[in-house]
């Protein structure tokens, strides 16, 4: 058996199990790296760049790289929480969230709204977080508010107006709020081997959809599931348990 | 020298002398570029004419696409007359001339080659400049054989230095003679082949694959399609040496899908080979096997990013896979696998057959051999050049291209394709070679140049190559995708002459994120038009954000954005 081997991260010295990449050594042991297309028990995708660190290679050279896609190295020197990364990873969110409604998440009142406030100028009604059915269990959320989104320059806000997709039984599907993270696309062909879902079209439009645009019954979908476990924002949501987290903390369950 | 070799070599003597023998052979210049202007129809008009004292041939483009359609007399002597943008009826007049009499014909003629000098009132084609600055090595045969004829090819030495090589040398040799010959990859990165090979080479894996990269997506760039056309054979006889020296068997060349004069040409190339026994089983009586296979893309310019290529082959969508895992180690159906430009592979036959230190002699000491560069835009010779590394940009402009073809001076280039770079004039005495040109903050990339005189806004140039990577991004990794849609935004707010005061700061930030987040190549080169033009031309850049241009005209390249963007 090889030596046991280590890797630095964050100043910390930590085990690398065989074949693990740096965010997986990270996650074993609680340093938070966001990230957003990962998604454990699935292979890597490295499209969200969320997960960018610095790495210090043991030859010398420093390089910013995917941590969900980097194998864990000995003594390599991984550096998760520095300006330049933080501000290279709020680039990349502030991009992501010019195609995703966000009003709530940089507006002035964010932290003095309550629950069930009702936002009476500041943020039009379609841009509002707390009408998103996933709104305080969203992983976009969680994650804009880790990197202190402020959207240093602001970006033109392209809002994409799709129909939201209700015909089909048990899910809705509002292409709106999707960030083409992918994960569905994968957990349905990779963990379910059924592939009803694909990406369609490329470059600024890209989306996920079914081939040929047909309804998810027509896709050979089986309504498992699986792609709305791992949805990171609300863009897939069973019918019967839209804005479930919300009513939840009303009503203190 | 081996016996099928020798077979190989006097049928291709007696094929080629049956096609001279004591005639007047006429040579169409059929490539894509001559087709365009009806070079297939002059052919097949003086090809139905064909006797026994005149042969018509039909052969690839020589590179000078500013004159075609060419047509080329051989005479019996050896004497040839360039004839240039000929049509039907010149064509006819140049068939009936030589079928009565035996005077060189004068009209049309723009060049003639002969050991002799000839009293014609035109020049040699030795002595033209867009000629003589030339060194021909990966398109020596390029005017000169018909695309995919194997025999022509076997008469030029063709398939000699894969005989060289399957029976006088190992495949380390191999290896070995393209590493020293420093020979490095034309795609655009500019890898050193040999090392590349060596990465591979000694992986004992039972499968392993080489391929061939002709993706070529680069407006202005037309070289690798150009030799596969043109000279399809080299391309193969690279291919097969690159498998004998990583120990392959099997290689894809990968094509572009609906460029069907390229593909079409190399299929039969690739079947020919197969027939006279250059591939499959035994190649040449030896005991290495070798396969060749076409495979076509989408229509997508990212397919042509290594692994992207390898998804598009496997059936899949074309997205980078992320590295590592690198090719030499996980490639194509997670076998080990090589993969190299056209152009790189082309030099290959020409290194093994006359070493590594001849092809070391020309170019510069970091980047041997020549550059197959493709000039286009407001120029007055367009076409393909290929050049020895080292010569500058200005005389690439002035003496082979000939400079503008307007009354105005040229203003700036546009190199290596739209990752690559826009030069002002201050760069044009940069030596045209890999080190160099990165450092004038372009890239040399594929060779493709693109003109542009002083009638060219600098802004609607960087918004059009930035509009054609916003199209042509893949969609899988969020800077490229949603950084190239807002720079576009950007550009075409300062095209506009509506741009805000941050915008220059708002374009650095998008830039900086896509050139170290993105996946691969296409996001990280993606803010490389705008850096490089504010080198050159900050002023005026600065003086569109400050609107005081007026608008620009809307362009015609398209894009992928939502129509229904608002402020």
């Amino acid at each position: 058996m090889a030596e046991e081997q280590k890797i630095i991260i964050n100043g910390q010295n930590l085990d690398i199990k065989n074949g693990q990449t740096i965010l997986q050594v990270a996650m074993d042991n609680d340093i938070y790296i966001p990230y957003l297309c990962y998604y454990p028990s699935m292979k890597p995708y490295g499209a969200c760049r969320a997960c960018l660190v610095e790495v210090e290679m043991p030859d010398g050279r420093t390089m910013t790289v995917a941590s969900c896609t980097t194998p864990a190295g000995d003594s390599m020197k991984v550096q998760s929480d520095n300006d330049s990364v933080n501000d290279l990873r709020k680039g990349v969110v502030e991009l992501l969230m010019s195609e995703h409604p966000h009003g709530c998440l940089t507006c002035h009142r964010t932290e003095l709204c309550g629950p069930q406030d009702i936002c009476q100028r500041h943020v039009a009604v379609t841009d509002r977080c707390t009408i998103c059915p996933k709104n305080e269990r969203c992983e976009l959320k969680d994650t804009a508010r880790f990197v202190q989104l402020d959207m240093t320059i602001p970006l033109n806000y392209n809002r994409r107006d799709l129909p939201i997709h209700t015909d089909d039984p048990f899910y809705d599907r509002d292409y709106n709020l999707c960030i083409v993270c992918a994960r569905c696309v994968r957990v349905c062909d990779e963990i379910r081997i059924d592939s009803a879902l694909t990406l369609v079209s490329r470059s600024g439009v890209s989306l996920v959809g079914t081939s040929n645009g047909t309804s998810l019954l027509e896709s050979g979908c089986e309504f498992c599931g699986a792609c709305i476990d791992v949805c990171p924002t609300g863009a897939l949501v069973e019918r019967d348990y839209k804005w479930e987290k919300y009513l939840a903390k009303i009503t203190n369950w | 020298m081996t016996e099928e070799y020798k077979k190989l070599e006097s049928l291709a003597k007696d094929y080629v002398s049956n096609l001279y023998n004591e005639k007047i052979v006429i040579k169409v210049q059929t490539g894509t570029s001559g087709q365009a202007v009806g070079a297939d129809e002059i052919f097949s008009l003086l090809n139905s004419k064909k006797n026994k004292n005149i042969n018509v041939i039909e052969v690839g483009s020589m590179g000078l696409m500013y004159l075609e359609p060419i047509v080329v007399v051989i005479l019996p002597n050896g004497d040839k007359i360039f004839y240039a943008n000929v049509n039907e009826n010149i064509g006819e007049k140049i068939f009936e001339h030589y079928s009565n009499s035996d005077q060189i014909l004068k009209e049309n003629s723009f060049a003639y080659e002969s050991s002799r000098t000839l009293d014609l009132n035109i020049p040699n084609i030795n002595e033209l400049p867009q000629f003589s600055k030339q060194l021909r090595i990966a398109t020596r045969n390029f005017g000169e054989i018909t695309p995919g004829d194997i025999y022509q090819y076997i008469s030029t030495g063709g398939y000699s230095a894969l005989n060289k090589a399957l029976f006088e040398m190992s495949p380390e040799d191999v290896v070995e003679e393209v590493k020293n010959s420093g020979l490095r990859g034309r795609g655009g990165a500019a890898f050193p082949t040999g090392v590349k090979w060596s990465f591979l080479a000694p992986n004992k894996a039972p499968v392993k694959y080489v391929l061939c990269n002709c993706e070529e997506g680069d407006p202005g760039a037309y070289n690798d399609k150009g030799i596969l056309e043109t000279d399809p054979h080299t391309l193969i006889e690279g291919l097969i040496l690159n498998g004998y020296a990583t120990n392959s068997n099997k290689s894809y060349v990968f094509v572009r899908q609906g460029h069907d004069i390229p593909i079409n040409a190399v299929e039969r190339a690739i079947k020919e080979a197969y027939d006279k026994g250059l591939l499959g089983e035994n190649i040449l009586g030896s005991n290495f096997s070798f396969d060749m296979e076409v495979s076509l893309t989408g229509d997508s310019y990212v397919a042509g990013e290594e692994t992207a290529l390898m998804e598009a082959i496997e059936g899949k969508r074309s997205t980078p896979r992320f590295k590592p895992p690198f090719p030499a180690a996980s490639g194509l159906w997670k076998k080990p696998t090589n993969i190299n430009n056209v152009k790189t592979i082309s030099y290959v036959p020409e290194i093994i057959k006359n070493g590594s230190d001849w092809f070391k002699s020309t170019g510069t000491e970091k980047s041997s051999g020549t550059a197959i560069v493709c000039l286009s835009g407001h120029i007055t010779r367009p076409g393909m050049y290929e050049i020895p590394m080292g010569m500058t940009i200005d005389e690439v402009l002035n003496d082979v291209g000939g400079g503008s073809n307007s009354n105005k001076d040229i203003k700036m280039l546009q190199t290596g394709g739209p990752l690559g770079g826009v030069l002002g004039k201050e760069a044009f005495a940069t030596k045209i070679d890999f080190d160099e040109m990165a450092q004038s903050g372009a890239i040399l990339g594929s060779g493709g140049i693109i003109v542009c005189d002083d009638s060219v806004s600098v802004v609607d140039l960087i918004r059009n190559l930035v509009a054609f990577n916003q199209f042509e991004s893949c969609g899988k990794c969020f800077p490229c995708r949603l950084g190239n849609t807002h720079m576009y935004d950007v550009l075409q707010r300062l095209a506009d002459s509506k741009s805000n005061p941050n915008d220059l700061q708002l374009l650095e930030r998008i830039g900086n994120s896509m050139k170290i987040g993105s996946l691969c190549g296409h996001g990280q080169l993606g803010y490389n038009p705008i850096s490089s033009s504010l080198k050159y031309f900050e002023t005026e850049i600065m003086d569109s954000i400050n609107n005081k241009i007026k608008p620009l005209e809307s362009m015609l390249t398209p894009t992928r954005t939502r129509p229904n963007s608002t402020e």
